[in-house]
This record gives C-alpha cells, sequence and structure tokens, in this order.
C-alpha cells in the first residue's frame, strides 16, 4: 500500500476533519475577497496553529492554502477582480461568461477544473518529488530573468485591444516596479513623495488597477442598469460533461501548471496566463477566446491549482520555500519542530504525510464546498451595485492596509486605480501592467545577480544566451509575441471581411 | 475645427495620457544619477516610449475616428462617487477606520439607490460593517487605526 | 430572497452593535493598554521573521507584557526599507517596536550614511533573543572539501571563486570580507537579491561556487551541502564536527554572527523601556514554550539584557567602522 493512503486515515479523525472543512470554507471565503491573498491569509492563520498538534496545525494550512488559490477565482468571475496575481487569466473569459448570463456555469467550471488541477498536481507531488527537485535546482538566475520576460510577452499579448497596447502596459508595470528602494544597489529610485519611500507593493496594486476600475464602472451603470441581467441555470451535469469533453485543455493546464509551479522564484503567478495562451494557439477556435469561451477559463484553472502541489517540492525536499506563500508555510512547519528536507518523509511520515493527504482530501472538499455554493455566489453579481461599490471599496482599502499596516499603500492602490480607470477605456489592459509588477524586480534583481556570476565565470553573453533552457525559453518568448501579431492581424482582416460583407 | 479637436481627444485620451506618463517616466529615469541604478528603469521608460509612440502613431493613421469613450454625462455620473471615496481616503486614518468606512459606505449606496429608502440603506450599511470587523478585527486580528470605538 | 437578506442584515447588525458596546472604554491605563506592534524588515516566513512571531507569542500573558505583540513585515534593501521607516515614522511611545539584526543594520548605517537614517544612537536596545553564526557551505558535489582547498583554488583563479550570501553588508558580507581579508585571496561576492533562503539554493544548484549562510538554515539541509566552516569562535553545538574557520588558520572572529533581539525608538520613555528591558528578556526565556519552539525550529537561543546588547552595540560599532574603511573602495 503506497504510503500516502497508509496516513490518509488521520485526515477523518473528527478534530482535524473540522479543521480541513474549517479552513477550506474559510480559505474560499477570503480567497474570494478582493485584497487578501493567499500568502496573507496563510500568514494570519499561523498563530492559531500554535495551540494545535503539528499535524491538525498543517491541515489547517494546507488547506487554506488550496482554498485561496481556488476562491480568487470567484471574485475574478464574478466582479472581474483577481483575488490574488494567479488569477488574471481567469477573468478573460469568466467574466466573459458572467455577462452572458453564464455565471453559474462559469464557477462550476471553474471549481470543477480547480479541483482536477489541483488533484494532479498534488499526485505529482507524492509521486515524483524527488525527481523534480533536482530539476527544480538547476533554475538559475539567467533562466529566472528569461521566465520573467516570458511572463510579461504573454500576458501583453493577452489581456489588451493590441498588442502593442499590451507591451506598453508591461513596460509600465515594470518601470513602477522599479520605484522605491533597490536592493541590489542599495539606491533609493523616483522618491519623489515619501509615500513612494516603500515602493509599490504588489497587492495594493493588484487591488487598485482592477477594483478601483470595476467600481467606477458600476457608479456610471447606478442605479438599475447592472452589467448582468440574469444567472442563468445550469446543470451540474452539463458542466461536468463540458469539463470531460476537453481532454486537451485539461492537459495543457496541468502539464504547464505542474512546470511552472516547480521554478523556484517565479512562483504560480504566470501559470495560468502561460496555460491559457497554450490552449488559444492549439485550439481550433482561437478567435472565440476572450469572449466568454469556457476553454480558455477551463485552462486557466486548472493550471492555476495544478501549480499547489508541485510549489511544495523544493519547499519539502530542499528547505527552499519557492513562493512566497510556501515562505510563510516553512515558518508554520519549523514552529512546529518539523524540518523540511529530503528526510523529511523519513524523520516525520505521520505529519508530513497527513499534510499531504490533506491537501489532496482538501482539494475534493474544496470542489465540494464551492459547487454548493456556486448558485448563492452567483447571485452576488445581482445585489445593487451601489451596495457593490461601495462594499468592494471600504473591501478594498482594509485589505490593503492589512498587507503592511501602511496608508500610504492605501493611497497608492487608489491612485493607480484611477489612472487604470482611463486607461483601461482606450484598451490598455490592467493584466500586463500588474504582471509588470510583479515580474520586474524578477527580471532586474536575476539580471544583476546573474551578471555578477557570469562576469566572475564565461561572461554575460554565453551565460544568459547559451545554454538549452535559456534558448527554450527565448523561443517561447519570440513564438508568443509572433504567433499573437498573426493571431491579432487574422481577427483584424475577419472583422473587415465582415464590414465589407455588411 | 473645435469640434474636432475635442473628438479626436475624447477618442484618444488614454493613449495621449499614456504617452505623457512614458514621457515623464523617461525623463526622471534620466534624471537619476546613478547610471548603475537607473540602467533598468531607462531601458523601460525607453521601450515604454517607443510603444506609445506606436500606439499613437495608429490612432492618427485611422485618423481618431474612435468613438470617444469619456464624455461629459459620464463625469457627471461618476463625479460625486468618486468625490466620497476621496473624502473617504483623505479622512479614514483621522476618523477611524471603521467610521469612515461607514459613512463612506452609506453615502454611496445612498447617493446612487434607485430607491432612496435611508432606513433599509442603513440596516446594509450596519451590516457590512460589522462583517467587516469580525473579519478584521476579530477573526484576523489586524490592527487598523480607530477613533472612538469604531 | 429579500425576507432573507434583511434577516441576515439585521442579525448582523445586532452582532456588530453588541460588539461595539462591549468593546473596552478607552481609558489613560497603564502602559501597555493595547496590542504592541513589531516591525520586522525582512520577509514572513523568513528566518528572522520566523523567530520573532516564536519569541513574542506569550507576550499576552500578564507575567509578561499583558498585551499581544502583532509582526508587521516590512522587507527590502536588506532590511534597510524597514528599518528607514521605523527610525522616522515609529512614534516614540512604546508601541512600535521592531527587530534588530546585528551587524547588519549597523554595518549599513557606517557604509552608507547617506542613505541611511538609523544608526545606533537613534535605537534602544531592548533585548537580544538570539545568535546565528555564518557558515561556509559548498555544494555537496563540489570538489572542495574545506576552507583551505577554497582558498587554494581562489588564489590560482582569482576572482573566479563565486560565493554568494543574503545581501550587502549582511552577516554574511561581513563573513566573506574578513575570510578575503584573512586569506589575502581574490574572490567574488555575489549578493543574493531575495535573501539567506534564495542563496542557500543557488549553492545546493551550482550556480555559485560557495556561499556563507545561516548555521540555522544550513543544518537543516545538510544533506544537500558540505558544510565546511563557522565563522565564529567556538564550534557550534548543533553542528559539533564542523571546524572553525580559526581552527583552520584563517583569523576570522565572531563578528558576523547574526544577533536578533528587540528595540526601540530612541526618545521612547525611559520609564517604558525600563518595564521593557525587565519583561521581555524574561519572556524570552520562557522554558516551557518560547525555548522549546525555538530548539525545534533548529533557531540557537541566547538571550541577552539590555545593557549587554548595548555593549555588544558599540562594540560591534567600533570593529565594523575598522575592517569596513579597509575593505570597502
Amino acid at each position: 500500500m503506497p504510503e500516502f493512503l497508509h496516513y490518509m486515515g488521520n485526515v477523518f479523525v473528527p478534530f482535524n476533519f473540522l479543521v480541513l472543512i474549517l479552513g477550506t470554507a474559510g480559505g474560499l471565503i477570503m480567497g474570494a475577497l478582493p485584497g487578501l491573498s493567499p500568502t496573507m491569509a496563510v500568514a494570519l492563520l499561523i498563530p492559531f496553529t500554535f495551540h494545535m498538534s503539528p499535524a491538525s496545525g498543517l491541515i489547517l494550512l494546507g488547506s487554506v492554502y488550496t482554498a485561496t488559490v481556488a476562491g480568487g477565482a470567484v471574485s475574478a468571475i464574478l466582479l472581474r477582480i483577481p483575488g490574488a496575481p494567479a488569477n488574471i487569466a481567469t477573468t478573460f473569459d469568466g467574466h466573459r461568461m458572467v455577462q452572458q448570463g453564464r455565471a453559474a456555469q462559469a464557477l462550476q467550471l471553474s471549481f470543477l477544473s480547480s479541483g482536477i488541477g489541483g488533484v494532479l498536481g498534488v499526485l505529482v507531488l507524492i509521486f515524483f518529488t524527488p525527481v523534480l527537485a533536482k530539476w527544480a535546482l538547476g533554475f538559475g538566475p539567467s533562466h529566472l530573468f528569461w521566465t520573467a520576460v516570458l511572463g510579461v510577452t504573454v500576458i501583453a499579448s493577452l489581456a489588451s485591444g493590441s498588442v502593442v497596447k499590451g507591451l506598453a502596459a508591461g513596460c509600465m508595470g515594470m518601470w513602477i516596479s522599479s520605484i522605491g528602494y533597490d536592493g541590489v544597489q542599495g539606491v533609493h529610485r523616483f522618491a519623489f513623495t515619501s509615500h513612494l519611500d516603500g515602493g509599490i507593493h504588489i497587492i495594493p496594486a493588484l487591488v487598485g488597477l482592477f477594483a478601483v476600475p470595476q467600481v467606477i464602472d458600476m457608479l456610471a451603470r447606478s442605479p438599475g442598469g447592472g452589467s448582468v441581467a440574469a444567472v442563468l441555470r445550469h446543470s451540474l451535469w452539463q458542466a461536468l460533461r463540458q469539463v470531460a469533453r476537453a481532454p486537451r485543455t485539461l492537459g495543457i493546464g496541468s502539464v504547464v501548471g505542474v512546470i511552472i509551479g516547480l521554478v523556484p522564484g517565479a512562483g504560480g503567478q504566470i501559470a495560468g496566463l502561460v496555460a491559457y495562451d497554450q490552449s488559444r494557439k492549439f485550439s481550433r477556435t482561437p478567435h472565440t477566446y476572450g469572449k466568454g469561451e469556457p476553454e480558455g477559463l477551463i485552462a486557466a484553472e486548472t493550471a492555476n491549482n495544478a501549480m499547489v502541489g508541485p510549489s511544495l517540492v523544493p519547499l519539502l525536499t530542499l528547505s527552499i520555500p519557492g513562493s512566497p506563500t510556501a515562505a510563510v508555510l516553512l515558518g508554520g512547519l519549523l514552529i512546529h519542530g518539523i524540518f523540511p528536507g529530503p528526510d523529511l518523509f523519513e524523520s516525520h511520515p505521520e505529519v508530513s504525510w497527513t499534510f499531504i493527504d490533506a491537501m489532496l482530501v482538501g482539494q475534493v472538499l474544496m470542489v465540494a464546498l464551492g459547487l454548493a455554493l456556486c448558485r448563492l455566489a452567483a447571485r452576488v453579481i445581482l445585489l445593487p451595485e451601489n451596495y457593490l461599490a461601495a462594499a468592494v471599496i471600504v473591501l478594498a482599502v482594509f485589505g490593503t492596509y492589512s498587507v503592511q499596516h501602511s496608508y500610504s499603500d492605501v493611497l497608492i492602490m487608489a491612485v493607480l486605480g484611477a489612472g487604470m480607470w482611463v486607461l483601461e477605456k482606450y484598451g490598455f489592459g490592467a493584466g500586463p501592467l500588474v504582471l509588470g509588477i510583479v515580474l520586474g524586480p524578477i527580471a532586474e534583481e536575476n539580471f544583476v545577480y546573474g551578471r555578477t556570476i557570469a562576469q566572475a565565470g564565461d561572461g554575460v553573453l554565453p551565460y544568459f544566451f547559451g545554454g538549452a533552457l535559456n534558448i527554450a525559453l527565448m523561443s517561447l518568448i519570440v513564438l508568443s509575441i509572433v504567433g499573437s501579431v498573426i493571431l491579432e492581424m487574422k481577427a483584424r482582416r475577419r472583422e473587415r471581411g465582415r464590414e465589407a460583407a455588411s | 475645427m473645435t469640434s474636432r479637436v475635442v473628438s479626436a481627444l475624447g477618442a484618444t485620451g488614454g493613449d495621449l495620457l499614456a504617452f505623457a506618463f512614458a514621457l515623464i517616466a523617461t525623463i526622471a529615469s534620466f534624471a537619476g544619477e546613478d547610471p548603475a541604478a537607473y540602467a533598468f528603469p531607462r531601458l523601460l521608460a525607453v521601450l515604454m516610449l517607443v510603444f506609445c509612440s506606436a500606439n499613437l502613431a495608429r490612432c492618427a493613421i485611422a485618423r481618431f475616428t474612435g468613438e470617444s469613450v469619456l464624455t461629459f454625462d459620464l463625469a457627471r455620473k461618476i463625479a460625486p462617487g468618486v468625490a466620497v471615496f476621496a473624502v473617504y481616503l483623505l479622512v479614514a486614518r483621522e476618523l477611524g477606520f471603521y467610521l469612515a468606512a461607514l459613512l463612506a459606505f452609506f453615502a454611496v449606496s445612498f447617493l446612487y439607490s434607485a430607491h432612496r429608502h435611508p432606513g433599509r440603506i442603513a440596516i446594509v450599511t450596519g451590516a457590512v460593517i460589522g462583517v467587516l470587523y469580525l473579519m478584521f478585527s476579530v477573526l484576523l486580528k489586524v490592527q487598523v487605526p480607530r477613533e472612538f470605538f469604531l | 430572497m429579500n425576507c432573507m437578506l434583511i434577516l441576515r442584515s439585521i442579525l448582523a447588525a445586532t452582532i456588530a452593535a453588541a460588539l461595539a458596546v462591549v468593546a473596552p472604554l478607552a481609558t489613560a491605563a497603564e502602559y501597555p493598554d493595547r496590542p504592541i506592534g513589531v516591525t520586522v524588515a525582512y520577509g514572513a516566513g523568513g528566518a528572522t521573521d520566523f523567530q520573532a512571531r516564536i519569541v513574542t507569542m506569550m507576550s499576552a500573558q500578564e507575567d509578561y507584557l499583558g498585551q499581544p505583540i502583532y509582526i508587521v513585515n516590512k522587507p527590502g534593501a536588506g532590511g534597510q526599507r524597514g528599518w528607514n521607516d521605523f527610525v522616522t515614522r515609529a512614534k516614540p511611545d512604546g508601541y512600535e517596536l521592531a527587530a534588530y539584526n546585528v551587524p547588519h543594520f549597523i554595518a549599513q548605517s557606517i557604509a552608507f550614511p547617506d542613505k541611511v537614517k538609523y544608526n545606533i544612537d537613534n535605537l534602544e536596545p531592548i533585548a537580544n533573543w538570539g545568535a546565528d553564526p555564518a557558515v561556509l557551505i559548498v555544494p555537496n558535489d563540489s570538489p572542495f572539501d574545506s576552507a583551505a582547498d577554497l582558498v587554494e583554488y581562489a588564489r590560482g583563479n582569482p576572482g573566479k571563486l563565486t560565493v554568494n550570501g543574503a545581501g550587502k553588508f549582511v552577516g554574511h558580507h561581513i563573513a566573506f570580507l574578513q575570510f578575503a581579508k584573512a586569506t589575502g585571496a581574490e574572490m567574488t561576492y555575489v549578493p543574493h537579491p531575495k535573501g539567506g533562503a534564495g542563496a542557500l539554493k543557488d549553492v545546493m544548484g551550482g550556480q555559485v561556487k560557495a556561499g556563507f549562510n545561516n548555521l540555522s538554515d544550513a543544518f537543516r539541509s545538510q544533506a544537500n551541502l558540505k558544510v565546511l566552516a563557522v565563522a565564529d569562535l567556538e564550534r557550534h553545538e548543533f553542528l559539533p564536527d564542523v571546524p572553525t574557520l580559526r581552527e583552520q588558520g584563517i583569523d576570522v572572529d565572531d563578528s558576523s554572527v547574526n544577533f536578533r533581539g528587540i528595540m526601540a525608538p530612541a526618545g521612547t520613555p525611559p520609564e517604558i523601556v525600563a518595564f521593557l528591558a525587565e519583561r521581555v528578556p524574561e519572556m524570552f526565556n520562557n522554558k516551557r514554550r518560547v525555548a522549546k519552539k525555538m530548539k525545534d525550529g533548529g533557531s540557537p537561543l541566547r538571550v541577552l539584557g539590555r545593557d549587554e546588547v548595548a555593549a555588544m552595540w558599540r562594540e560591534r560599532q567600533t570593529y565594523l567602522t575598522d575592517l569596513l574603511a579597509g575593505l570597502t573602495e
């Protein structure tokens, strides 16, 4: 009997199972609220685990982590406000489906594909951890640099009216990320006011760039004209069949999610995006993407959750957290005297396997709870928009403030949001800006860090441009830009053809 | 003539804003003294300027015929709400987060409500702020600025 | 639907009202009458953050502070951002404290006098909770088996030996500077942009040839690393088989040992500082929970009182001024 099944019983001990249910439900809610990111949810809950047994504490952290990632899709779909940067790709088709009255269907598909991706990701964690850990270690600064650039080019080609606008917005985001302290050089850049001293933190930027424009649009429509006329019923059976008929999309989503989850440092922020982009390129009907294509939503959410399990591989086997959330989980493990490392599964089999089993059961529970709440959650968008607008702003202020107890963050959030509202009206996407802010520092830091290493070795050019992995990543970047330009030109031609015909 | 300028501005306002941002960013990046520290922002600012110029050039080729997106009607519609939010942000720290949120929530819900029924809006306001309190102060133990109980 | 909404709203409003009434009246009580914030200049989950959370977890007990402590993370620029923010903005009322890392903040205040706004004169030490020496590490499959091997390679290939650490002017960098000075060999220091954990990963993955890192973190990763030496005066109880650099004939003392503790902004009323200086070390010494959790987490505990910390700060200040004057530029 595989070892993970041996400890499965621990998860179903009444107290542990209660913790698992509460963690999953709470995680779904926190993930769904704009401004509360998975990292923060886990960090805020660590003190609760002080007084629990190690296994129960880890069940709480594991279930909250998995559920917040999936919950982030709810506000991404319903309000077009992603709960975390990872959910940006979910907004593209998810929110269009809501506008078409298909909110219930979008949520069902999102939870089902989240669950499938999540379970696959945890299975990879269970069966392939040692092999993958070695692979993850091979990722050096030059590869991380190219991965960050890839993330920005992919989103630039997806989330805007045109590729040029997308690239402009991506560069804008990366430029904004350079405001504040430069850790490598120890220089204070662009300190026009003391509010910018701390730089632009990612959560305020995410909340401002996505939530504020939505709120202003709600005001413009109130009272009366909501964005959504109705929520059509959609049976679970149909949703299941729809997911089952998309094996290619599920495959792309899981593979991309697993691979990107393993890359330490780049984090899961871009897994959904890359999967969405690939799924569109392999699709027979790429022009339906962005207009309410269920497969776009499925690809993004499968990848987002498939990344959760593998993102813990470097943490559990090498004791190296690959993402901010993993770093917080490491703290939670250490507090219970559990040292992650190669002998983790031998020295603490009970605790570590219970943790992994809880993530597995948590995924299933998350799907069940999510599906049960779908109909109710979908009704959120039928609430009068005056209440929604006011509630989102108030939540944005509280959520932003609680990230690092900084009022400057709240002001930055508001200013970025107001500017974004204007830009969005003219076809610039908020997605490229947010991704630029997330990935800008990764690109810069790894470039400078890699350059120092390269100068002591073979020189900068071979270090960044040589080697199979570098070349593969650079090819992907070129392909993503060229491919998107071709798709854009095709779409224009089709439009012109339609105009000429009519 | 003037009307053409206005409609061209209405059709490209955001593109111009992005270009202006790129220009300011470029100037600021090259004004920084330490070339090593500013290399990355300089590169990005120049790229941003190139992309924004290309974008403007495309608007020019299309003869600014896009639809005017920002209109006076729209501005009049959103002005009261945006004003409430701005005041909310300015006074939130002095009034305490909960009291300021209470007032802002009530004001916006009332101004943009179809029925303008103060009693009903007050109940919803109280409920929402109560949930916020439970969530942030009781459950997550976040310390937000507070005055007079709230 | 509508009925339900109104019912639920009434329920929630009642709860809110009840809470407002129960909330304690604001009175001018004895210090502390509300929770105390501790700024950590490093990210959540890092060694400093994690230890700060453990050593402050018992503060709500009446024997200690009687109020809970909450942690605020302000990471960036090797700690500069959080500490700059702390000295410029924290009110000296005893409700805003910070965690310090020595030698980091002292070295930064000497190396960047115009960028860094903090120094040992505008900060008040309260108490120290831990000491974490730097260790010299190489990848598992590295050809180097001792510090001497590394030095020999560096002498034969000037500048080619890459050694990473958590950032500039942190303990790891000081250890590197001392190591380079003592051996006279030319080698390259590579500060990792994301701190100690990232630097450790890059040593394991062979991205760099060697590294200085925290003993506590390297201790957990022994299976993927070779620990060649400890930059301290004596061997460490966690790694009794690893020799000190001095034992290997390289004259490096304990100046790079990373001391962590709690401090207040200068100007905090003396009675509050005295209260904290009395209670905080007792809290750190809590045997049943704090000491146990620290030990379980592989984090060496070393509690020092206010006077000892003040003396340690002054001593480091003098030493680091000399070291950095001789080594930078």
